[in-house]
């Protein structure tokens, strides 16, 4: 169950329109390493996770990712208000204007919609919690990424919020791995998959 | 409200020229940082067990004791821990002004952090009667937001006898500091 909050994580208040811009911010909403597939890895993940601290981890964090594909698609819709046609002209935003005009898709900055296919749930563990280590450093440059392309400080004030979340959550789903290493045979963490409840 | 110049200094992209490293991680501080951030404490150090096993990863567990930002800076730097913010080039946002918007998503966002280390860390009973604490800091803060905004929640809506769950500005829409 989830129930909605009418406010955002963090504040995201653009004064300067931009579409230029939104057409990079975009690629965190519906890109390969975007707040889109974040939510749903670690809210998918859960369900094969065995243990109580990592059914948890993988909710909360999982749940915020949903707060951090509100906050970019506040951006983008802040960024794209009133614009004027001059801004549509030779522009890297017109592309994305012809198919949708100034809604928020899901898409990478690249022009590929979103799609699952860069994600995963592997269904064992160990190799899920590895596969959100690298999915927190792939989103973290990202992030830097954008800051190093935009100017405008209204937008990097929340970039850096988000960019800082991913490497708390790195630690934390590295913390997650030690806490799985201490459930399993400690000579041996592949002996067999916990997610497997297998009838003998 | 003091803003951060629109381009910041740069470290080098390529390697050569290194930026200086302290020794907590933060690559090349250009900004002026306070003192407590010029010396790395002691909890930017996790634990690892002594020996680690062959094909396993290892990151360090975050020490019990870590030290911690009050919770409005902790908001801006999107950590609780001085020892996990470790900011792209030494850029860092400032404090943000103290409004209900701002005190209720800075101690919401408090207990989100707090409870993602408590996943990991639940025998840590201070930091439980912490979250504790900014729980009920939470519920002040709160009603001090819906006074001046409306409900957060369905549930909490209609209570004037008019549908204000719908009421403008929804969070995505652009508004002046509210």
């Amino acid at each position: 169950m989830f129930v909605y909050e009418k406010k955002l994580q963090y504040p995201v208040r653009i004064q300067n329109p931009n579409p230029k811009l939104a057409s990079m911010i975009i690629s965190q909403y519906g890109g390969p390493d975007g707040e889109l597939g974040a939510s749903l890895r670690y809210l998918s993940q859960r369900y094969s996770m065995p243990y109580p601290e990592l059914k948890g981890l993988l909710t909360d964090i999982g749940t915020e990712e949903l707060g951090h594909l509100e906050m970019i698609g506040a951006i983008v819709h802040q960024l794209t208000r009133c614009i004027n046609e001059a801004d549509l002209h030779e522009s890297p935003f017109g592309a994305y204007f012809v198919d949708h005009t100034t809604g928020v898709y899901p898409t990478a900055a690249a022009g590929i919609s979103y799609t699952a296919a860069s994600m995963q749930v592997k269904g064992d563990p160990m190799a899920d919690l590895c596969e959100d280590l690298a999915a927190e450093q792939k989103a973290r440059v990202t992030y830097d990424n954008l800051l190093r392309i935009s100017d405008d400080s209204d937008v990097n004030d929340v970039l850096k919020f988000l960019r800082e979340r991913e490497i708390v959550h790195f630690q934390r789903f590295g913390e997650a791995i030690e806490k799985l290493r201490q459930r399993l045979n400690e000579k041996n963490v592949y002996y067999m998959n916990p997610a497997l409840n297998l009838k003998k | 409200m003091e803003r951060t110049p629109n381009r910041q200094p740069w470290p080098p992209m390529v390697s050569g020229a290194e930026p200086k490293r302290q020794r907590t991680g933060v690559i090349y501080q250009k900004q002026p940082v306070s003192r407590q951030e010029q010396t790395p404490s002691q909890d930017c150090c996790g634990i690892l067990p002594a020996r680690g096993m062959l094909a396993n990863p290892y990151v360090p567990t975050q020490q019990t004791n870590s030290q911690r930002y009050a919770t409005n800076r902790a908001f801006v730097r999107g950590t609780l821990y001085p020892s996990l913010d470790l900011p792209l080039g030494g850029m860092v946002n400032n404090d943000k002004p103290s409004t209900p918007s701002n005190e209720l998503m800075a101690l919401q966002f408090a207990m989100s952090d707090l409870a993602q280390y408590l996943d990991t860390h639940p025998d840590d009973t201070d930091a439980v009667t912490l979250f504790q604490e900014y729980a009920a800091r939470c519920a002040e803060a709160k009603a001090a937001y819906e006074a001046k905004h409306g409900p957060i929640l369905m549930k909490n809506a209609g209570e004037n006898g008019t549908w204000d769950w719908i009421c403008d500005p929804w969070p995505w829409e652009f508004c002046q500091e509210g």
